[in-house]
């Protein structure tokens, strides 16, 4: 029997989806994710954690239920459903003959978003461990989050400056600031086959955070980038999060960015939950030897960050036999 | 055209991004200008130049005072030169647009309504309805053989989708299974050339050859209706089509209606191929060629690339009809030889362009 649909927040119950015969989840519940948190996915390859974003966001067929804010996001057709919960697949934009700014306004086009309906943006919950104070703070000269820095690529403050457009206006200027907002306005007026995968990857996601979702689910969305725009995108994430109320679940195979960044962490085995809740709870010793199959640990820095250190692959199990 | 932004130019203009891209536009809309203007040059050639020589005077004469001008000279230029030249610009313009939006629908960069066996599937529905003389009541039999290449070519339309749906379609798959059902349908329409009689056999050569000859005034307005109809339809889906063409599962999360957006964009392309090849058999390679001539000069945003495409077919096929007019002193050559002479190498080209680059 399922869970009460939670009032706040991103929650999946239940969830069976297969391909053809092959059961991909099974009976996953993920969440409550609350308004203004980071929710990191992990899971080694094959484990479903795509599959499990393409569900919540209503591409792939599935049994169950997903709801957002209390309503239920299976009543909704896509177009309405993406308005509120948005997916960016992992495959990047495909590099055809049109400009940056042109691709953001397409994406804007294609289906205004209407302006937010809450009157304030809701803080992130207050977690026990202070995470919550960590995210509101992000930018600010002492950060909460131990050993990192708050806003290392100092993006937050020149995000603070510029006011960006709501979600109605889908003109270039609009578009512009979007790119402004991302650090990439230099690329406005190049074509998006010039751009290397790890810029398109950045248009990809500025197409999607300029939509103003109320909920954003982001398939590997630092796959292809630097540690300098790794640091950035989670950045901006943060700031999105805490100053809208965005909901944001992003599947992750850097360990230590869900550690050092995320409020969640659900860790996916074979279409199956593992294990979720605060990353550094979740991502223990015996849970990475069975899932990863890799030995590592938690360790604590000089300035008392925790972060994971992995020794190598585990040794196989001993044979019954 | 729907939203160019050009009045939200005006306030991003302080930047240098605001201004590139006003710059930009006006280099686009410049070269849709400079488009419209070579079709209306190519379109004025196609009318002043035949084999019999009437003096430019003369057809100005007969255009706006027919009454008054020498009979066969209005004869020549309302009854043969005018049809020709305007079926020829209408047929063109279909097939760069229904070129364009196959190349996007189906991602793929060699789709047109004739490598893809639109054309052929259409031309089989006519020569059915011409062999089998079938009739209904008060309905002519020019709609009617334009309804049964249009029900053709819709089928084959379909069977390609669902062909290509069945399995995971690479750009291989697609090309492939266009290239069986062009086969498949050539095959049929050579079918029915063995069981005609001798009367009907001359008109089934017509759509395997392609020819204007046969434009008339019904067909015209038929066709021009038709594109009159679609574009606006086509212009609203650019933005649609921009996003799709950037990936099926990234336009369906930004909420495009994949499924309603490519059937809409399908049935306008049957629409426009099937009227085409109804009236004038098999051209070939316009609608392959047109994309990627439109492609290369304004990109790929569809509210410029979509008119752009239209614009190039009208063009490329105006000058291919005056050419197959011109090539041999006394003799019209189908123009469908000429369009598939020309694009065959382009054709070629685009293959081995796409090979060095990956």
């Amino acid at each position: 029997m399922n869970a009460p649909a939670s009032d706040t927040g991103l929650m999946a119950q239940n969830l069976f989806v297969s391909h053809g015969r092959r059961m991909v989840l099974h009976g996953v519940t993920v969440g409550p994710f609350g308004p203004g948190t980071l929710n990191a996915v992990l899971g080694p390859n094959g484990s479903g954690k795509s599959t499990l974003l393409r569900a919540m966001s209503g591409l792939v067929p599935l049994r169950g239920a997903v709801t957002l804010d209390g309503q239920d996001l299976g009543r909704l057709r896509l177009p309405a459903r993406s308005q509120r919960c948005l997916y960016l697949p992992q495959s990047l934009p495909e590099p055809m003959q049109i400009t940056v700014i042109e691709a953001m306004m397409a994406a804007r086009h294609v289906m205004p978003a209407p302006v937010r309906q809450q009157a304030a943006p809701s803080p992130p919950a207050a977690l026990p461990d202070g995470r919550g104070t960590r995210v509101s703070t992000i930018g600010t000269a002492g950060s909460t989050l131990p050993g990192v820095a708050a806003d290392p690529t100092g993006c937050a403050g020149q995000i603070a400056r510029g006011s960006l457009p709501n979600g109605t206006s889908s003109g270039p200027e609009a578009a512009l600031a979007w790119l402004e907002h991302m650090g990439i306005a230099h690329l406005a007026m190049r074509g998006l086959r010039e751009l290397s995968g790890g810029q398109r990857q950045l248009v990809g996601l500025a197409q999607a955070l300029s939509r103003r979702p109320r909920a954003l689910l982001l398939d590997e969305p630092l796959s292809a980038l630097d540690p300098y725009y790794q640091q950035r995108v989670m950045d901006l994430l943060a700031h999105e999060a805490r100053e809208t109320g965005l909901v944001v679940v992003l599947v992750l195979h850097d360990l230590n960015m869900a550690l050092a960044r995320c409020h969640n962490a659900s860790v996916l085995n074979d279409g199956r939950i593992e294990a979720s809740g605060p990353p550094e709870t979740v991502l223990t010793p015996a849970l990475l030897r069975r899932v990863y199959r890799i030995d590592a640990c938690l360790d604590t820095g000089a300035s008392g960050q925790r972060f994971l250190s992995v020794r190598g692959v585990a040794p196989a199990p001993r044979s019954m036999a | 055209m729907n939203n160019i932004g050009a009045a939200d130019i005006s306030d991003a203009g302080a930047t240098g991004v605001g201004r590139a891209y006003a710059t930009a536009l006006r280099r686009r809309l410049g070269v849709l200008g400079l488009l419209g203007v070579a079709v209306l040059a190519s379109l004025i050639a196609d009318i002043a130049v035949g084999p019999a020589a009437i003096s430019p005077p003369a057809l100005m004469h007969a255009l706006f005072s027919p009454a008054a001008a020498p009979p066969e000279t209005v004869l020549i230029l309302w009854q043969i030169r005018l049809p020709y030249a305007l079926m020829a610009a209408c047929v063109g313009g279909a097939l760069g647009l229904a070129g364009a939006e196959m190349q996007t629908v189906l991602a793929n960069p060699l789709a047109s309504p004739f490598t893809l066996g639109t054309s052929a599937a259409g031309a089989f529905g006519a020569s059915l309805a011409i062999v089998l003389d079938w009739h209904v009541g008060g309905v002519p039999q020019t709609w009617l053989v334009a309804g049964c290449a249009f029900v053709f070519a819709v089928i084959g339309v379909v069977v390609l989708d669902l062909l290509t749906r069945l399995r995971p379609a690479d750009t291989g798959t697609v090309i492939l299974c266009g290239v069986a059902l062009v086969f498949c349908f050539q095959a049929l329409v050579s079918l029915m050339q063995f069981v005609a009689s001798e009367d009907t056999l001359q008109d089934l050569v017509f759509w395997t050859l392609g020819s204007l000859n046969r434009a008339t005034w019904p067909a015209i307005a038929l066709l021009g209706a038709a594109l009159a109809c679609v574009v606006p339809f086509s212009l609203r889906a650019a933005w649609g089509l921009t996003v799709l063409r950037m990936g099926e599962e990234r336009a369906a999360s930004l909420g495009v209606d994949v499924p309603r957006l490519r059937r809409a964009a399908l049935l306008r392309i049957c629409l426009l191929s099937a009227l085409a090849v109804a009236f004038v058999g098999i051209i070939g390679f316009i609608g392959l060629v047109a994309p990627h001539i439109a492609r290369r000069l304004v990109g790929e945003d569809h509210r410029f690339y979509l008119p752009a495409s239209l614009l190039g077919g009208a063009f490329i096929l105006s000058t291919a009809a005056l050419v197959a007019r011109v090539l041999v002193p006394g003799v019209v050559v189908p123009t469908g030889i000429v369009t598939a002479l020309v694009g065959i190498p382009f054709f070629l080209a685009i293959i081995l362009r796409r090979q060095v680059l990956s």
